[in-house]
């Protein structure tokens, strides 16, 4: 079943107990990044812009910090109050559907950079651990995801 | 990440702010490198919301991304493409810039 679907002009959500389980977690998962240098997630959502100049990349990051935080917590609130007045699924605007869609990627990209995934095909690695729960939670997020971009691109 | 592409501009920028006023005829690459986490969907629709680009066009430079590397995604002047850059990394896009 897709997880999400467009109904009247608007992106439609329906989940299971693990969908839900692992969704209610995002918001703990993001806010808990930590310090470049100490979590492996803070660096992958800040890239260095100029991969030959540290000092110039820091001073983009400086000036840019302002539009990717703040674009980032709006999402995350958007996210937050969404999955408050949801129970077995969520109505989004389309605007709400792009902030989710922008929460579950950096969750995902949170939870690759902890996971040390690198390399394409990590899917297929018949060696990954499959109790590890970060790594449902990446393979849940990822279907989420997978259906709402499916969602969003079809014509509204 | 994948290896290192791409050229090195020759001189280095002092006052890049203050330089792109006459620098206007070498307009900056927004280049996207592959990831593996995000998804080929996703990527598409990020580059055409971001760039207006059409399906098969946002689909090609994310087919170049998966396959190649990377990508050269959009070219202009600088103040442009840092606020390019900018979206691509709110978007969760591993995004640099480089001298065309």
């Amino acid at each position: 079943m897709k997880r999400f679907g467009r109904r009247d002009g608007q992106i439609v959500g329906s989940f299971d107990e693990l969908d839900r389980v692992v969704l209610s977690a995002v918001p703990i998962l993001i806010d808990g990044v930590g310090e470049v240098g100490v979590d492996p997630a803070a660096a992958r959502l800040q890239p260095a812009v100029y991969r030959d100049d540290d000092a110039r990349s820091a001073e983009f990051l400086r000036l840019s910090a302002g539009l990717i935080e703040d674009g980032r917590r709006a999402d995350l609130a958007s996210f937050s109050e969404a999955l408050e007045r949801s129970d077995d699924g969520v109505t989004l605007s389309d605007a709400e559907a792009e902030s989710w869609m922008r929460v579950l990627t950096t969750a995902r990209l949170v939870l690759g950079a902890r996971l040390g995934i690198e390399e394409d095909g990590w899917e297929r690695n018949p060696d990954v651990d499959v109790t590890d729960p970060r790594l449902v939670a990446l393979f849940v997020l990822g279907r989420l995801q997978e259906d709402l971009v499916a969602a969003l691109s079809a014509a509204a | 990440m994948t290896a290192r592409g791409g050229t090195l501009a020759p001189e280095r920028i002092e006052t890049p702010f203050e330089s792109e006023n006459v620098a206007t005829a070498r307009p900056w690459n927004v280049v996207v490198w592959n990831d593996p986490i995000n998804l080929m969907s996703y990527v598409t629709y990020v580059f055409r919301k971001v760039f207006g680009y059409s399906k098969a066009k946002a689909t090609r430079l994310m087919l170049q991304v998966h396959h190649e590397g990377r990508a050269i995604v959009s070219s202009g002047p600088l103040e442009r493409a840092e606020i390019e850059a900018a979206a691509m990394h709110h978007h969760g896009l591993w995004a640099t810039l480089e001298r065309a």
